[in-house]
C-alpha cells in the first residue's frame, strides 16, 4: 500500500530534517499555539459517496466516479432556454487556451515584471469590450452580471453623490433578487418601475424620476428579449442629470446595437455568451464599462498600457488606490478575485470571431433565426405572442395553451429543454413562455419544436 | 532591443482575415433594426493560427506556479491538479443549464451537496452557501447574514470590528455594506490585544472579523478568550477562511467559537487562481443562523437531490444562479482524493515547510519580528529593502516574489505551501542570500547586473503607468487621460 499523500512531495527523511532544523521533535509541537481543549483529536469524518469505497480515493476511482455524476448531468438537448444563460458555441481554440498553465495557474498580475501576459491580455480584453460598448474604460471582470449591477448602482451613487436608484422590472428576476439584497444595507431609496407591453413603462419613469435620482438601470435586450432603451429613456435619465446604466446579460447583441448610440452612460453586465460555457450557473463574467471621466469611481481592476525603465512598451495594473488593498474602508468595492480566466475566453472569443464573424452570428443566427421561430411558433393555435410590436434579439415570450412545467417536461422526451416557465418569476405571467433561439438551434430544430408543439396541442400532453 | 515583446492583436488584424466557421443558411433577411443597427463595429480580424500564435506568446511573458515556487502569503499557491480540471470539463458540468429540469442535474447538485457535508465537518459548521464568487464575496454574505440576524432580534448594531493586520477586503466589505468599521489593536507578540478588544466591544458592535491563523501567520493563542469576549456581548464571531491550509484536521473554526466562516476554494482546495479568479467562496454558518443563508441550499429528499428556496429568514441572493460550480466540481474532488488523513497531512506540511523556511532564513541572517514563536502555514519577515529584494528574484533569479509590504510596511511574508519540495524551498532560500547580499555590497550587485534577466522587461515605470493612464486601445497613440 502506499502511504504518499497526492501532490506532496515530502518523504519521512525529508520531514524528519526538517523538523531537526527547526528544532522540534514532532509536528504537533509546531501547533503549540493552539489551546489543548480546542484540538480535533481526531480524524475528520468525511462519508464517501460511493457506497462501497472509503476516501481518499485513487485516480482511477475518483474519474470513474465523476465520470459518473457528470452523466447523471444531462446535456446533450437541444436548448431552447437562455433567461440569463446562453448555450452559444464555443471555439475549441477557447477552450484549449484557458488550460495553458501559464494562463491557468498564475495568481492576480500585482507584480507586472512577472505576469506581462495576463496584463496584455487583459488591455486587449478592455478595448475590445469598449469597442462593443463604445465607451471609453472597461475593468477586467467582476463576478457576474447580477453583481456588476449592484456594483454599477454604488459608482453611480459615488459619482453623483445621490442614494436613489430606480430599476426596472423587465430586469432579469434574479439580478433584482440579488439588488434587493445588497441594498438592504444602507441609507437607500430604491423604485423599481413596471412593465408595459414587455418594456419599462416609462411614463412611470418619468413620475419617479427626480433630481435625487443617482441612476436608472434598463436592461436591454431585457428579460423578455425586447430591446429596449432606444427611445427616449436617456432624455429622461439625464434631464435630471442621473446616469443611465445600460444593463447587458446577452452581450452578443452588441455586435448589432452600440449602447452609447442611446445615450448610456455606464453599460454594465454579463458577457458569458463570450466563449464561457454555461456551467450549471457559474462562472461566468461580469463587467462594467464607463466613460473615462467616471474611471476614478470604478470597481475591479483595470489595465494600463505604460512603459518599463528602458522604454519598452509593458503593461500593469492602474488605479490601485481605487482598490481594497490599497484603500480599506475607502475602496470602490471590495472586489479581489475576479473572473480573468472568463475574460481571456472573451478575447480569445472575439478574436476568433472577428468584427464579421461576430455580426454575421448576432444577426442571421440569433436575431433572424430567432424571428423565424417566433413566425413560426407564434402561428401555432394557442402560443399567441404575449408581447408585440417590439424589436427583440434572441429571446421572445409567447402564451402557452398547456402548464408549462408539463409541456417542458414532455418536451425533454424528445431531448428538448423548453423555455422558461416565467410564472416562475412572475406570477402574473403564469402560462407564459420565454423561448431563446442561438446559433446551436438551427432551422431543423425549430422546425420540430413547432412541430411537437402541434402534436400535443392536437393529442394533449398525456 | 526589442519596442514591445508581443505585437497587440489589433495590430495583426487585416481586412478579409477571419478564423470563424458558421453553417450555411438560407434563412431570409430581414431589416429588424433599421437606423438603430450600428456599423462600426471594430473587433480584430485575423486567422486562428495568428491566435494560436498570439496567445501562446503572451503566456509565455507569465512566470508560472507550475515551473516555480509562488511563495505568496495568504494567497495559498498549491500545485493545482490538471486532473481536476479534467472533471469540470465534462459536458455534464460544463454544458448544463442553471434552469434545466431538476432530474437531468441530479450529478451537479450531489457534489454541491456533499461539497457541503466536506465543508460543514472541516469547519465545524451547520451549513453552507456554495454561491459566493470569491472570499471578499464570502464576506459581504457572512456580514449581510449577521446584519440580518441582529435586525431579526431588534437590536441595532451598526459597527463591525477587525484586527489592523486584517485583508483589506474585510474594511471594504464593511464599508461596502454601510457598517461603521473599526480596527482592533495587535498586541507585541502579533495577537489580538484583548484590552483593545474588550474597550470596543461596545453593545453596538455586531461582528467582530479574524482570520485565524493571521496574517503574521500566527496562531492567535487567545481564541478562547476572544471568542468569550465577542460572545458575552452577544455579538458575532466571523471567520476570515484565508489561512485555512494551517489547521485542517488539527483544529475547527466551529470548535473554536466561530459563528460564520468563508473558505476560499482557490486557496485551501487546491482550485486555480487564474490570473486573479474565478474563485470560490462558499460561506458557513452555526445552527442558530442557517435560515439567514441565501437561497437556494442544497439538500437531499429520499434519494433525489433538490435546491431549497424556503429558508424563512434568508438574506435573498448574492449571486445569480447557484455558484461558480466548475470550482465546487474541482474542489470536491479535490477533497475525495486527499481524504480525512490527506487533508489534515496537507495543513501539517504546509506548517513544517513554513517553519523550515523560517528557521533557515533565521540562521541567514534575515529578520522576522515574530521568528521567537513557531509559524503557522506562512511567516513575515522584515527587510529595509524589499521591493529591490522582490524584484532581484525576479529579475536575475525567476523566482517569484512573495506578498510585499503586508501586514506592515515591508514585510515580507512567505507561504511555500505543503506541495513544494525541501529542494525548492532550498533553492529559494539561497537565492534570497544572494539577492541580501548583492543589496549590501555593490560589487556583488555589479556582478549580478551582469547576468541574464529572466523577466521580459525590466523595471516598470509605475510613476508613469499611474500618472498617464492609457486603458484601452486607441487608433492613435494613446494620448494621456487625466
Amino acid at each position: 500500500m502506499k502511504d504518499n499523500v497526492p501532490y506532496i512531495a515530502t518523504t519521512k527523511k525529508d520531514l524528519s530534517e526538517m523538523l531537526l532544523e527547526i528544532g522540534v521533535k514532532e509536528i504537533d509541537d509546531l501547533y503549540e499555539a493552539i489551546p489543548q481543549k480546542l484540538r480535533l483529536n481526531r480524524d475528520l469524518i468525511l462519508p464517501s459517496p460511493l457506497k462501497k469505497t472509503d476516501l481518499p480515493l485513487s485516480e482511477i476511482e475518483l474519474s470513474g466516479y465523476m465520470q459518473e455524476i457528470s452523466a447523471k448531468n444531462k446535456s446533450n438537448y437541444t436548448y431552447f432556454l437562455g433567461a440569463g444563460c446562453y448555450n452559444h458555441y464555443t471555439p475549441s481554440i477557447v477552450d484549449l487556451f484557458l488550460k495553458l498553465p501559464k494562463f491557468y495557474t498564475p495568481y492576480t498580475p500585482y507584480k507586472p515584471e512577472t505576469n506581462q501576459g495576463t496584463l496584455q491580455a487583459m488591455y486587449e480584453y478592455q478595448t475590445m469590450m469598449c469597442r462593443l460598448t463604445g465607451l471609453e474604460v472597461s475593468n477586467a471582470s467582476l463576478y457576474d452580471g447580477s453583481t456588476a449591477m449592484v456594483e454599477a448602482a454604488k459608482m453611480a451613487s459615488r459619482l453623483t453623490g445621490r442614494n436613489e436608484i430606480i430599476t426596472s422590472k423587465s430586469i432579469h428576476p434574479e439580478y433584482r433578487h440579488v439588488f434587493n439584497t445588497y441594498f438592504k444595507y444602507g441609507d437607500w431609496d430604491i423604485k423599481e418601475v413596471g412593465i408595459s407591453n414587455g418594456k419599462t413603462n416609462l411614463k412611470e419613469l418619468e413620475q419617479n424620476i427626480s433630481e435625487q435620482t443617482a441612476a436608472v438601470i434598463i436592461q436591454s435586450p431585457n428579460f423578455f428579449g425586447i430591446l429596449e432603451g432606444m427611445d427616449h429613456v436617456a432624455d429622461i435619465v439625464h434631464k435630471h442629470t442621473s446616469l443611465y446604466i445600460n444593463l447587458v446579460v446577452e452581450t452578443l447583441s452588441l455586435a448589432l446595437i452600440k449602447p452609447t448610440d442611446f445615450g448610456a452612460d455606464i453599460v454594465a453586465g454579463e458577457a458569458q455568451s463570450f466563449g464561457n460555457h454555461m456551467s450549471f450557473g457559474g462562472p461566468h463574467l461580469g463587467f462594467i464599462n464607463c466613460y473615462s471621466k467616471h474611471k476614478s469611481k470604478l470597481p475591479g481592476r483595470v489595465v494600463t498600457k505604460t512603459e518599463d525603465i528602458n522604454g519598452k512598451t509593458a503593461y500593469m495594473l492602474w488605479g490601485a488606490a481605487r482598490e481594497q488593498h490599497i484603500s480599506r474602508n475607502r475602496a470602490t468595492s471590495n472586489i479581489c478575485s475576479n473572473h480573468a480566466l472568463n475574460a481571456l475566453a472573451a478575447s480569445i472569443y472575439l478574436s476568433w470571431y472577428g468584427n464579421k464573424g461576430l455580426e454575421e452570428l448576432a444577426d442571421i443566427f440569433n436575431m433572424q433565426m430567432a424571428h423565424y421561430a417566433y413566425e413560426k411558433i407564434s402561428k401555432i393555435h394557442g402560443y399567441k405572442a404575449t408581447f408585440t410590436e417590439n424589436k427583440f434579439f434572441n429571446e421572445f415570450v409567447v402564451n402557452c395553451p398547456h402548464d408549462v412545467i408539463t409541456l417542458n417536461k414532455k418536451l425533454l422526451d424528445h431531448s428538448i429543454v423548453g423555455g422558461l416557465d416565467l410564472g416562475r418569476f412572475y406570477p402574473e405571467y403564469k402560462n407564459k413562455i420565454l423561448f431563446c433561439v442561438t446559433e446551436k438551434t438551427n432551422q431543423n430544430d425549430i422546425d420540430k419544436l413547432a412541430d411537437i408543439l402541434e402534436y400535443l396541442n392536437k393529442n394533449g400532453l398525456k | 532591443m526589442e519596442k514591445e515583446n508581443v505585437k497587440l492583436i489589433f495590430k495583426e488584424s487585416q481586412d478579409g482575415r477571419a478564423a470563424y466557421s458558421l453553417p450555411k443558411t438560407t434563412i431570409k433577411k430581414k431589416d429588424l433594426l433599421g437606423k438603430c443597427r450600428r456599423e462600426d463595429l471594430d473587433l480584430p480580424q485575423v486567422s486562428e493560427r495568428q491566435i494560436a500564435g498570439h496567445y501562446q506568446n503572451l503566456a509565455e511573458l507569465n512566470f508560472c506556479p507550475y515551473s516555480e515556487m509562488d511563495p505568496l502569503g495568504s494567497c495559498t499557491m498549491k500545485y493545482n491538479p490538471p486532473l481536476m480540471e479534467s472533471f469540470a470539463s465534462l459536458p455534464g458540468f460544463l454544458d448544463t443549464h442553471p434552469y434545466q429540469d431538476e432530474s437531468t442535474i441530479q450529478g451537479a447538485l450531489e457534489a454541491m451537496y456533499f461539497l457541503d457535508l466536506y465543508l460543514r465537518e472541516i469547519t465545524g459548521m451547520a451549513k453552507f452557501t456554495l454561491q459566493p464568487s470569491a472570499g471578499a464575496h464570502g464576506e459581504s454574505t457572512g456580514i449581510m447574514i449577521g446584519g440580518a440576524y441582529f435586525k431579526h432580534k431588534a437590536e441595532k448594531r451598526t459597527k463591525i470590528l477587525a484586527p489592523d493586520s486584517a485583508h483589506g477586503t474585510n474594511p471594504a466589505s464593511v464599508a461596502n455594506l454601510a457598517f461603521e468599521y473599526e480596527q482592533v489593536n495587535s498586541n507585541e507578540q502579533g495577537w489580538i490585544d484583548l484590552e483593545d478588544l474588550e474597550k470596543r466591544m461596545t453593545k453596538d458592535v455586531a461582528i467582530f472579523m479574524l482570520t485565524n491563523p493571521n496574517t503574521y501567520g500566527l496562531f492567535d493563542p487567545n481564541i478562547d478568550k476572544i471568542a468569550e469576549i465577542i460572545h458575552n456581548k452577544g455579538s458575532l464571531l466571523y471567520y476570515d477562511g484565508a489561512n485555512l491550509n494551517a489547521i485542517m484536521g488539527k483544529c475547527r473554526p466551529g470548535d473554536l467559537g466561530f459563528d460564520i466562516v468563508h473558505i476560499n476554494l482557490h486557496k485551501t482546495f487546491g482550485t486555480p487562481h487564474a490570473m486573479g479568479g474565478p474563485g470560490a467562496g462558499p460561506t458557513g454558518v452555526v445552527e442558530k443562523l442557517k435560515d439567514f443563508l441565501p437561497v437556494p441550499t442544497v439538500e437531499k429528499e429520499g434519494k433525489k437531490y433538490t435546491l431549497n428556496y424556503s429558508l424563512k429568514h434568508t438574506i435573498g441572493k448574492v449571486k445569480a444562479f447557484y455558484g461558480n460550480n466548475s470550482v465546487f466540481t474541482k474542489a470536491y474532488a479535490y477533497i475525495l482524493m486527499l481524504g480525512p488523513e490527506g487533508l489534515r497531512k496537507v495543513s501539517e506540511t504546509a506548517v513544517v515547510h513554513a517553519n523550515y523556511m523560517q528557521e533557515k532564513l533565521k540562521k541567514k541572517g534575515f529578520k522576522f519580528p515574530y521568528g521567537d514563536q513557531h509559524c503557522m502555514h506562512e511567516c513575515v519577515m522584515k527587510h529595509e529593502s524589499i521591493d529591490i529584494l522582490g524584484h532581484l528574484l525576479s529579475e536575475y533569479f525567476n523566482k517569484l516574489q512573495a506578498t510585499i509590504h503586508f501586514p506592515e510596511p515591508n514585510f515580507y511574508m512567505i507561504e511555500p505551501t505543503e506541495t513544494e519540495t525541501k529542494e525548492s524551498i532550498d533553492e529559494y532560500i539561497e537565492a534570497m542570500v544572494e539577492a541580501d547580499k548583492a543589496i549590501k555590497d555593490p560589487k556583488t550587485m555589479e556582478e549580478l547586473e551582469k547576468r541574464k534577466t529572466f523577466t521580459p522587461i525590466r523595471k516598470i515605470n509605475a510613476k508613469k503607468g499611474m500618472a498617464r493612464p492609457c486603458l484601452i486601445e486607441k487608433e492613435k497613440n494613446c494620448s494621456p487621460i487625466i
